[in-house]
């Protein structure tokens, strides 16, 4: 989950080598937290949010895969 | 597998099939088969979409799986369709937008549309009744209207806004 992550944002990001992606596990639940330069993060939530809704419904996919459950948080 | 595209594709045909291989590959699908083909109908997106991107499980237990990706409503479908469409954007402002399938789901749902917009239509034309179909994506309206244009007696409209954007279909006259 945390590489599906990182390969959609640096695809999305001007500055791919800023993209960090940190894993939090909270009980059953894991919160990936999405790190892109300042200037990145309208392109990686998108208009409207978008792009973050469309990254949220991968992450799910995946998650349902795993048998776990995730949340993505752009910090 | 790389950690992002690259950057030298040839063309952008092979950056939408690339990315769309790592994101199934990023998946765990990868029993999966891609391949292109010239959008036919409004379901395709025709006139909208360069090439359709065809996605089929090589396995039963595969295809099952993928049902995952349409999602509900073929939401997670479309949410894939613009992350690929998103990056292979990111090549320039003129970048082809390609459109994806899966299972033949597209196909499906597009006839299931048709016979229904055929079937409102004589109801219309029978009751005089205004129709309204329940909230669509704009490219289910899109098929809707466009099965409709040359039926006589209805026209349509779309009413409401965000994701309760509705077709209406009414008699001709009003």
């Amino acid at each position: 989950m945390k590489k599906l992550i990182e390969y959609v944002a640096r695809a999305l990001a001007e500055k791919p080598d800023e993209v960090v992606v940190e894993e939090e596990h909270d009980g059953d639940r894991i919160v990936l937290h999405l790190y892109v330069a300042e200037e990145d993060k309208g392109r990686v939530i998108g208009r409207d949010g978008r792009c973050a809704n469309a990254l949220r419904s991968l992450l799910h996919v995946a998650a349902v895969r795993a048998g776990v459950r995730a949340t993505l948080s752009i910090e | 597998m790389p950690d992002r595209p690259s950057a030298d594709y040839a063309d952008e045909l092979d950056l939408a099939g690339s990315t769309l291989r790592d994101l199934l590959n990023l998946l765990g699908l990868t029993h999966t088969e891609i391949s292109a083909r010239d959008p036919e109908t409004p379901g395709d997106g025709l006139g909208l979409v360069a090439q359709v991107l065809d996605l089929y499980g090589e396995d039963d237990e595969t295809s099952d799986e993928l049902g995952l990706l349409i999602g509900r409503r073929g939401e997670t479908l479309s949410s894939l369709q613009y992350l690929v469409n998103t990056i292979v954007g990111r090549t320039g402002d003129d970048a082809p937008v390609y459109g994806i399938d899966i299972e033949g789901y597209r196909r499906r749902r597009e006839q299931t549309l048709v016979d229904l917009a055929h079937e409102i239509a004589q109801e219309v034309r029978e009751t005089g009744d205004v129709i309204t179909l329940e909230p669509m994506p704009a490219s289910e309206r899109r098929i809707v209207h466009l099965a409709l244009e040359q039926e006589p007696g209805v026209r349509t409209e779309s009413v409401g806004s965000g994701d309760h954007r509705q077709v209406e279909v009414l008699p001709a006259d009003e």
